[in-house]
C-alpha cells in the first residue's frame, strides 16, 4: 500500500496550488515534490536551482520536526504529516 | 515640500489624503491593546530570572491555584514544532530544559483580571541551573565559550572575495584601517508587543495583533501548534508601529495556545518593561574596515570584517548579515573587496529586524573611512563621492552588473546644492557661543529593497462590488507606513475610477490573499504590482460585460472614470456600477485574484543568500551639527536628506517615511543604546532608554531624485529604510567637521564626544 501523507502548504505554495492542504500518495519526499511540481509546473523554480539542486531555504518539517538538510529519498509512512514553507524573509 | 514630476496620471504622484489618517487623529482607530471583548482574559508570561541556564524543573502547582487562574501551559502544552523564528526555529515557544536569555518564555498563564495574571506568573516555580554567561560576541567565537546553542555561537560565518584587496593596499596612496562600533538600538513603538485572540463561531482561533505580516504569523501559529492553517485568521494593527521589530512572532503563538485552552477571548500586552527584555533589537556590529583609494581619489579596495551580536536565537539575523554585507562598501565601485562576516549569538537579548536591516551599521563604517580618505588627500567629500558612485552599467562590489534605475549622483548634485552645503562656511562662523563649533557632514546610502534573491511573491485580489465600485484586498499590512494610501492611488488609477471608489482591506488573511511582508522596504512594490496585476484582468471582465450591454465589440471599448465606454468621440457608454448590477444579475465572477513574483537572480553571489538584489534605493543626506566642547552634546540644527527611490506615488506619504527615518537616525546617531549588562537589560523603558523627542529634531529639508524603476508599479522603488540608513554616517562626519576629531562608536553620547576631545588634547600636549 502506498503511504497515504498529509501536506501542508504555506505562502505561495498555497497561492499556487490553491488550497492549504492535500492528501498525497508517496513513498519518499521526492515524490510529494515531484506531485506537486506536476500540479504546478512553475513550482519547480522555487524547489530547485538551475543545476537541478534541491534549494537551502526550502524548509520540510515531517511530523513537526525540522529535515535539515532535507533528505528527499527519506522513507515516509502512512499518516504522516509533511509542512512545506517557502522562504517569507529577507531584507 | 516636495512635488512630483509627473502630469499625466490622475492619483499616483498626487497628495492625497491618508486613509488611516481620521481614523488615527480622532482616537477612532484602536490600539489592540485598548480592546475589550466580553468574558475576556488577561494573559502573562513567566519569563525567565537567568539569562543563561538550565531548567531543572517547573512547578506550575501554585500558580494553578490562585483564584481567578483560568490556565497555565507549559511545554507540554505545545502540540506541535517547540519553536518559533522566521528563518530559523530555534527559539522556544516555552522552554523545556534550557533559557538562553532574560526575556525566554517558560509558562503563559490567563487569568479573570491583569492583576491575577502577573500574580499568578510569579508564582510559578523553576528551578534553574545557572551556565556561564556568553555577553561579548568575540569571546562567544572562542572554542572554550559556553555554548549558547548545542551547534555552536557562530549562527553564521561567511565570506566574501573579489579581485585581489592585498595588491591593491600595495598599490593605494591613502589606505585607512579603523573599528567601528555601533550600539543596540530599540524599535520603541507607540505600541508594545500586543494582542488579542478569540475564536469564531466555527471553533477557528482569530489573532487581532501588531504584526508585519498576517500570513507568516500564520504559518509560525500552525506550525506551533500543528494546526491547519486556515483555521487560524490573522488580523493586524494599522496603528503602533513596528520598525521591523514586529516581523517575528511576539504574542500570537501564546495567545492562539490560550484560546484554544480556554475557549475565551484572551488579550496579552507587553509591558515597555517586558519589551525591552523580550523584544527585538538592532545588531549591534563590530566593523573593522581597511579601504584604500589611489591619489586621484578612486576607490581601489575595501577589507571589511563584521561581527554581529544576534543574541540568544536566529531570528533573521542570517539575512541581516547578508544586507550588511551587501552593503558595506556603499554605493561605489570597488573592484578588490574582501568581506569576513559573522553572526554570534549571545546571551544578550534577541536581535533581529530593524529598519535599515545591518545597513546604518556598515554605512557608519564605509562613509567615515570616505571622509578620511577625502581628507587625506584634500579633495572635497562630495567630489570623491561623486567621483567613486555606481552609474548605469556598473558592476558592484560583487562583480554584477547593478540593475535598476541608478540615481545616486544626482542626489550628490543635490547635496552639493543644498543650502546647509552651500552655505557650510557661513554656518560655521556663526557660532551661538564661543565654546560650541559648527559641523557639517555628508554621507550617501544604498540598500535593495525585497528579498534579493530569495523568493519574493504577492497576490492581490480585487472584487467589483455591487455598486460599481472596488473592494482591494491586500494582506501586507499597514504600518503606519502610508502604503494602502498608496494601494489606493495605484489601484484607482489601474482601474480608471475616483479614488474614493476603491476600499482596500488590509492586514487580514481572510480577506486578502498572501501579500507576503510588510519589510525590507517592499510593501508599496509587492502590494503595488499585485494591484496592477490584478486589475488588467478586471478591466477585461468590465470589457466584455460592457460590450454585451452597448452591443459593442470590446475590443473598441475601453475604461474612462468609472464607465466603460467607446473609443472615439462616440458617446455610447456604460457606468461602472450598471456593469455591476448586469454581472451580478448573470452571476458572473466579480472578484479577481492575481500573483507577482518579484525579478530576482537566480543565484546568489557565492558564501551569500540573497545577494544581488534587483534593485536599490539611494540616498544622501547632509547635517548641520553644534558640538558643545564642554559637555560634549550634539544637537542637530539642519538635516537634508535627497533620497533615490525612484517614481513618487504620494508626495506627502514620502515626506513622512523621509522624517520618521530622519528621527530615527538621529536616534541610533547620537542617543539609543539599550545597555544589557551580565545579560540583564539595564535600559527598559523612556526613563533609561531616551529616545530623539520634536526638541531634537532639526529643519528637515528633503529634496527627492526622481528615477523610474522599471520592476516598481509606476516606477517606484521602496522607501521605508533607505532615508535612516545615512544618518548616522552624516552626523558623526559633521562632528568631527566641528571638532576636528572623530568617533568609532555610534551613538556618539556626550561622554563619547568629550573623551574623544581630551584624548585630542592630549595628544596635542
Amino acid at each position: 500500500m502506498i503511504p497515504k501523507v498529509k501536506v501542508r502548504l504555506f505562502h505561495e505554495l498555497r497561492q499556487a496550488l490553491g488550497q492549504s492542504e492535500l492528501e498525497v500518495e508517496a513513498y519518499t519526499l521526492n515524490d510529494i515534490v515531484e506531485s506537486l511540481i506536476n500540479a504546478q509546473g512553475n513550482l519547480k523554480e522555487l524547489f530547485f536551482d538551475s543545476k537541478g539542486n534541491l534549494r537551502s531555504y526550502a524548509l520540510f518539517y515531517v511530523n513537526n520536526k525540522l529535515q535539515n538538510p532535507p533528505n528527499l529519498n527519506m522513507k515516509l509512512s502512512n499518516g504522516d504529516l509533511l509542512l512545506l514553507i517557502p522562504p517569507t524573509a529577507g531584507g | 515640500m516636495i512635488t512630483s514630476a509627473r502630469s499625466k496620471l490622475k492619483w499616483v504622484g498626487k497628495t492625497v489624503n491618508r486613509r488611516d489618517g481620521w481614523g488615527k487623529v480622532t482616537g477612532e482607530t484602536q490600539f489592540f491593546s485598548d480592546m475589550e471583548l466580553p468574558n475576556m482574559l488577561w494573559a502573562k508570561v513567566t519569563r525567565s530570572k537567568y539569562p543563561h541556564a538550565l531548567i531543572k524543573k517547573i512547578d506550575t502547582s501554585k500558580a494553578e491555584a490562585l483564584p481567578g487562574v483560568v490556565a497555565v501551559l507549559t511545554y507540554k502544552d505545545v502540540t506541535g514544532q517547540n519553536g518559533f523564528g522566521i528563518l530559523t526555529p530555534d527559539q522556544p515557544v516555552l522552554c523545556q530544559d534550557k533559557v538562553r536569555y532574560l526575556g525566554d518564555a517558560i509558562a503563559v498563564i490567563a487569568a479573570e483580571t491583569k492583576e491575577r495574571a502577573e500574580q499568578a506568573a510569579q508564582l510559578v516555580e523553576v528551578q534553574y541551573e545557572p551556565l556561564p554567561l556568553v555577553t561579548d560576541p568575540f569571546e562567544a567565537m572562542r572554542p572554550e565559550a559556553s555554548k549558547v546553542h548545542p551547534r555552536g555561537n557562530i549562527l553564521r560565518h561567511t565570506s566574501v572575495s573579489m579581485g585581489n584587496v592585498d595588491h591593491a593596499f600595495q598599490k593605494a596612496t591613502v589606505v585607512v584601517e579603523n573599528t567601528f562600533r555601533t550600539g543596540r538600538q530599540m524599535h520603541m513603538y507607540l505600541e508594545t508587543e500586543a494582542g488579542l485572540g478569540m475564536l469564531d463561531d466555527k471553533g477557528n482561533i482569530v489573532i487581532y495583533s501588531g504584526g508585519q505580516s498576517p500570513y507568516r504569523d500564520q504559518m509560525q501559529i500552525s506550525r506551533a501548534l500543528s494546526i491547519p492553517p486556515e483555521r487560524i485568521r490573522i488580523i493586524s494593527t494599522p496603528v503602533g508601529g513596528a520598525f521591523g521589530g514586529k516581523e517575528e512572532n511576539t504574542v500570537q503563538i501564546h495567545l492562539a495556545m490560550l484560546v484554544l485552552k480556554t475557549k475565551r477571548p484572551v488579550k496579552m500586552v507587553w509591558s515597555r518593561e517586558e519589551s525591552g527584555v523580550a523584544g527585538m533589537k538592532r545588531h549591534p556590529m563590530t566593523i573593522i574596515m581597511k579601504t584604500a583609494a589611489n591619489k586621484k581619489g578612486k576607490l581601489l579596495a575595501n577589507k571589511v570584517k563584521i561581527i554581529a551580536d544576534t543574541g540568544a536565537y536566529a531570528s533573521l539575523g542570517p539575512t541581516v548579515l547578508d544586507v550588511a554585507i551587501e552593503n558595506c562598501c556603499g554605493p561605489y565601485r570597488v573592484r578588490n573587496v574582501a568581506i569576513d562576516a559573522y553572526s554570534v549569538y549571545t546571551n544578550n537579548g534577541v536581535a533581529g529586524a530593524f529598519r535599515g536591516f545591518g545597513a546604518p551599521q556598515v554605512n557608519f563604517a564605509m562613509e567615515s573611512n570616505i571622509d578620511i580618505i577625502a581628507e587625506r588627500l584634500s579633495i572635497d567629500p562630495i567630489t570623491l563621492r561623486m567621483m567613486n558612485v555606481l552609474r548605469n552599467g556598473d558592476k558592484s562590489p560583487f562583480g554584477l552588473k547593478v540593475n535598476g534605475s541608478i540615481g545616486v549622483d544626482k542626489t550628490l548634485v543635490r547635496a552639493k546644492k543644498s543650502r546647509i552645503w552651500k552655505s557650510r562656511r557661513y554656518y560655521k562662523s556663526r557660532l551661538s557661543k564661543p565654546w560650541c563649533k559648527i559641523g557639517v557632514g555628508v554621507a550617501s546610502a544604498v540598500k535593495g529593497f525585497g528579498f534579493g534573491a530569495l523568493p519574493d511573491f504577492a497576490a492581490a485580489s480585487i472584487q467589483l462590488t455591487p455598486t460599481g465600485k472596488f473592494m482591494v484586498g491586500i494582506s501586507c499590512p499597514e504600518i503606519g507606513q502610508g502604503a494602502t494610501t498608496a494601494y489606493a492611488q495605484i489601484a484607482a488609477e489601474a482601474l480608471h475610477c475616483d479614488i474614493d471608489e476603491v476600499y482596500i482591506t488590509s492586514g487580514d488573511s481572510e480577506f486578502a490573499p498572501d501579500t507576503g511582508t510588510s519589510s525590507a522596504s517592499m510593501a508599496l512594490v509587492r502590494g503595488g504590482n499585485a494591484i496592477l496585476a490584478a486589475a488588467p484582468k478586471l478591466i477585461q471582465t468590465l470589457l466584455k460585460a460592457a460590450g454585451e450591454m452597448l452591443h459593442e465589440n470590446p475590443r473598441y471599448l475601453v475604461a474612462k472614470q468609472s464607465q466603460i465606454k467607446k473609443s472615439g468621440k462616440s458617446k455610447n457608454s456604460v457606468s461602472y456600477h450598471d456593469i455591476a448590477k448586469y454581472l451580478q444579475k448573470s452571476g458572473a465572477e466579480m472578484k479577481i485574484v492575481a500573483g507577482y513574483n518579484v525579478p530576482r537572480s537566480d543565484k546568489p553571489v557565492q558564501g551569500t543568500l540573497e545577494i544581488p538584489h534587483r534593485s536599490y534605493m539611494y540616498a544622501t543626506a547632509v547635517a548641520l551639527v553644534e558640538v558643545n566642547t564642554l559637555t560634549g552634546t550634539t544637537k542637530v540644527l539642519k538635516f537634508f536628506l535627497s533620497p533615490d527611490c525612484g517614481r513618487i506615488i504620494n508626495p506627502q506619504s514620502y515626506t513622512g517615511q523621509c522624517e520618521g527615518a530622519i528621527a530615527q537616525g538621529l536616534g541610533f546617531a547620537l542617543i539609543e543604546d539599550a545597555k544589557i549588562e551580565n545579560g540583564i537589560v539595564r535600559a527598559n523603558n523612556f526613563t533609561t532608554y531616551v529616545i530623539p523627542t520634536i526638541a531634537d529634531m532639526p529643519e528637515i529639508e528633503i529634496d527627492p531624485v526622481e528615477t523610474y524603476e522599471r520592476i516598481g508599479p509606476f516606477g517606484a522603488k521602496g522607501l521605508g529604510e533607505i532615508g535612516i540608513i545615512p544618518v548616522g554616517a552624516a552626523i558623526a562626519n559633521a562632528i568631527y567637521d566641528a571638532i576636528r576629531t572623530r568617533v568609532y562608536t555610534l551613538p556618539a553620547t556626550p561622554e563619547k564626544v568629550y573623551n574623544a576631545l581630551e584624548v585630542k588634547m592630549a595628544s596635542q600636549n
